[in-house]
């Protein structure tokens, strides 16, 4: 199943994590199994979620659905930034949101 | 003969366009490995099988909805000046997002030919593409290239001459769900009504975009047709109205997503045959895990750009001192030749300590220039962005304000003019107006000379050190006036970011060396023509009006009196000599045109530490900065009497009594942050479309540069006093 084992890049992103935060991430993500949707800027990294929805002024909901991040499309979250934005993979291409853009993404596991 | 023809080279951000367009027309635009380099058309020419071919190259877009001022050029271009081909440039390895594009235009029915570009990236990430099969999907010829190599290049333009010959295709018909299918046959006969757009639009593009809520559109419908328009208008918002309460999403997700199913059915026919597994991640984006990461990611980063500035100052230092010697030979040997006079003193001064002070930097330029290019071909500069994006939103600007500010010289080197015009991405007009505000306070290209002067003069021990230092200065001052500016002046929300991240490439050393050599010689070819023109004028002000004869008579008279009471004693004689010559230089300086200006503005600027030579060229600096140096050049050479002791303007200014490292950080400090030159300041009134705020740049930026130069004086006059 995609997303359960991790390759050797993860294990080294892994490591280089802050611990602390790390588990506490894990932590929550074991909680949100049994939600729905949760925003992308909460969710854990390296894992794969389908979109339950994006929400936002109409603008950036179409300008997202064009870049291929609209209701039903599959993602992956490869990396978080310093903050609650991040770095996904969708459709082949890797796009950056901010933490605005991230929050109006609700995902749930794939 | 035939005409000539025109083709339009469109498609996403980074697929490779402007790489073909140079390949195809032999120009050297800049291309660069991150989205929005190119903004507004570009044209060139060719000729193939004896056919004229007139080459567009328009900015990337993701979609042909007018959601960026590069997606409304690229669509204003294809609708009002109808190319005879379109060549949609695809990236092979990323199909999938870039094929919506290519759906756009199937259904806008404009002449078309898929490049299926990178397809050697696409066949080492386990992705073949049968081009035949994709070409009789989508109805429309599909060739694969190389545009880096030129490979496949030539049966690229075969097949656009082919499509050009035949006739104009219909629109494709693409279906949307039963809700948009429904509304769309409703709208039908109000579209009709609206002859003036159907006579360039296709009538279900018109409906599809008024359902998409297309700004550009419904605004032309409306005013062309307000009673068909408002009609439109409500059945759009009621299907709008019912897809949010029934599936809650707007309609233009579900025709995004029709689009995205079509591609899909179109891919998986046969068209493309993965050997790895989908999910495999490249190798892309294992770097990124690392290098974006939240920890490792800005130590990363802040590596890379000291490990540039040491690479820069290192290995430049060399050929800089090469340069500088043969400037110090060449003004000597003027002066051993020619006769005294103004035409020996303009050469001297104006010419080779103008221009010479200038090109003296070149070998830095290039090495700069050269790491520039490396970071950029790479695909580094765009996760350098990402990871700003953060602290740009906490100053109260956009994402989009990075790559401004990167083009800017956020890594020194760079220029505002195209930053200026870069922040044209950037869809909210306060956020827009606070990053072509702020970007000039980046160190360009032009103040680089002047940075690398004063710290080599009075900081040499730890140059890289302080040129490091002195971005990140620029960056902080940068950014917090950005604040001060959305918090006065420009308040509002912020608008969300989203940008697509190109994959890292090996970039290559031929892409490399016309990146580095280009950027060069625009900066050579500015010191030979602009720059020299400046420097001469600058040097007329500073000689011109010449002193008065009484004055002139008075130095003649102290000169023999000197011959007369030092008969005996050679060296006394030389000396004193030597003094008056010195006195009647400064005292011309003075008399002259510059030298009253400079004058005039010390009242002010000596409590900053800055003194009325300078004055003179940081007024020059307001025609182009590198005029300063070129100006110093000039100033402080007109004292100079021995030839024999020619020496570089970075000695003179460290023995000058007026100088001192104190003075040097207020100089620097002013320089980095007063007045954008008088391009910018142009291209800001263009860019905000209000000389008022070009005046406005002007004013703070200098009013501000010279409280924190004062402010530096004061406080290390103090701390250190003579």
């Amino acid at each position: 199943m995609p997303g359960t084992r991790m390759d050797q890049s993860e294990i080294f992103c892994h490591f280089f994590s802050d611990i602390q935060a790390l588990c506490r991430r894990r932590r929550q993500c074991g909680k949100r199994t049994d939600q729905t949707a949760t925003p992308l800027s909460e969710s854990c990294c390296h894992s794969r979620m389908r979109v339950c929805a994006v929400t936002g002024d109409r603008q950036t909901c179409a300008r997202m659905a064009a870049l291929g991040v609209l209701p039903g499309s599959e993602l992956e979250l490869l990396c978080k930034g310093g903050g609650r934005h991040c770095m996904i993979k969708v459709n082949g291409g890797t796009i950056s949101l901010d933490e605005s853009a991230a929050a109006a993404v609700l995902v749930a596991p794939a | 003969m035939e005409p000539v023809l025109t083709i339009a080279l469109a498609g996403n951000p980074n697929a490779g366009k402007t790489t073909l367009f140079n390949h195809l027309t032999g120009a050297r635009q800049h291309v660069g490995n991150y989205p929005g380099i190119t903004v507004e058309q570009k044209e060139g020419c060719c000729l193939h099988q004896g056919r004229g071919v007139r080459v567009v190259d328009l900015p990337g877009t993701y979609s042909l909805t007018a959601y960026s001022v590069e997606e409304l050029v690229a669509r204003d271009f294809l609708v009002n000046e109808q190319p005879d081909v379109v060549v949609d440039v695809v990236d092979a390895s990323n199909l999938e997002r870039n094929l919506y594009l290519s759906c756009q235009f199937l259904e806008l029915g404009v002449p078309l030919v898929i490049a299926l570009n990178m397809i050697d990236v696409a066949e080492k990430r386990g992705v073949t593409i049968d081009a035949e099969a994709l070409s009789s999907r989508l109805g429309v010829p599909v060739v694969p290239i190389i545009a880096r190599s030129g490979k496949g290049v030539d049966r690229l333009l075969d097949a656009v001459l082919a499509t050009a010959a035949s006739a104009r295709p219909h629109p494709v018909f693409l279906r949307y769900g039963s809700d948009i299918d429904q509304a769309l046959t409703d709208m039908t006969d109000d579209i009709a009504a609206c002859t003036e757009l159907t006579a360039v639009y296709p009538q279900r593009w018109l409906g599809v975009k008024l359902l998409e809520n297309d700004e550009q559109i419904v605004r032309k419908t409306l005013e062309a047709h307000p009673e068909a328009g408002k009609k439109l208008i409500a059945r759009c918002e009621s299907v709008g109205q019912h897809l949010q309460h029934t599936l809650g999403v707007y309609p233009e997700a579900v025709i995004a997503d029709h689009r995205y199913g079509y591609i899909k059915s179109i891919i998986h026919q046969g068209v493309v045959h993965r050997k790895f597994v989908a999910d495999r991640l490249y190798a892309s984006d294992k770097i990124d895990k690392v290098v974006t990461h939240r920890i490792l990611g800005p130590l990363i980063m802040a590596g890379v750009l000291y490990c540039l500035y040491t690479f820069t100052f290192s290995y430049s230092s060399v050929p800089v001192e090469w340069l500088e010697k043969f400037f110090a030979l060449l003004s000597t040997g003027v002066d051993t030749l020619l006769p005294d006079g103004p035409f020996k003193s303009m050469l001297i001064s104006g010419v080779i300590d103008g221009v010479g002070g200038v090109l003296g930097f070149v070998p830095i330029i290039m090495f700069m220039f050269f790491g520039i290019a490396l970071l950029e071909d790479s695909g580094y500069l765009a996760r350098v962005a990402f990871m700003m994006d953060r602290i740009f939103h906490f100053f109260g600007l956009h994402g989009s304000s990075v790559m401004p500010f990167i083009i800017s010289g956020g890594i020194a080197g760079g220029c505002a003019v195209p930053g200026v015009m870069a922040a044209r991405t950037l869809r909210s007009p306060k956020e827009r107006l606070a990053t072509l505000l702020t970007v000039p306070f980046m160190n360009c290209g032009a103040k680089l000379p002047v940075l690398t002067l004063l710290i080599g003069a009075f900081f040499s021990a730890h140059q890289a050190r302080y040129m490091f230092l002195s971005t990140l200065a620029a960056w902080l001052i940068a950014l917090c006036v950005a604040k001060l500016l959305r918090l006065t002046l420009l308040k509002g929300a912020s608008t969300p970011f989203v940008m697509e991240l190109p994959p890292y490439r090996f970039p290559t050393l031929k892409g490399l060396f016309i990146h580095t050599w280009e950027r060069t010689w625009q900066y050579i070819k500015k010191a030979g023509t602009v720059i020299l023109g400046i420097s001469i004028l600058i040097w007329a002000m500073m000689t011109y009006p010449e002193l008065p004869e009484a004055r002139v008579a008075h130095y003649d008279s102290l000169r023999q009196e000197a011959r007369q009471t030092l008969a005996v004693d050679t060296e006394g004689l030389a000396a004193a000599l030597a003094k008056i010559d010195t006195d009647k230089a400064q005292d011309g300086l003075r008399h002259s045109i510059g030298g009253r200006i400079g004058l005039a503005l010390e009242g002010v600027s000596r409590y900053a530490g800055i003194d009325w030579r300078t004055n003179i060229a940081l007024v020059g600096g307001f025609a182009a900065k590198e005029v300063i140096v070129s100006t110093l050049g000039t100033a402080y050479s007109l004292g100079e009497v021995d030839p024999e002791e020619t020496t570089s303007l970075q000695e003179r200014l460290d023995k000058d009594p007026n100088w001192n490292p104190v003075v040097a950080l207020a100089v620097l400090a002013f320089i980095m942050f007063y007045s954008p030159c008088f391009v910018t300041v142009v291209c800001i009134a263009r860019e905000s479309g209000s000389w008022k705020w070009a005046a406005f740049s002007m004013l703070f930026n200098t009013v501000f540069a010279f409280i924190l130069a004062v402010a530096i004086y004061q406080i290390g006059i103090l701390l250190y006093p003579r």
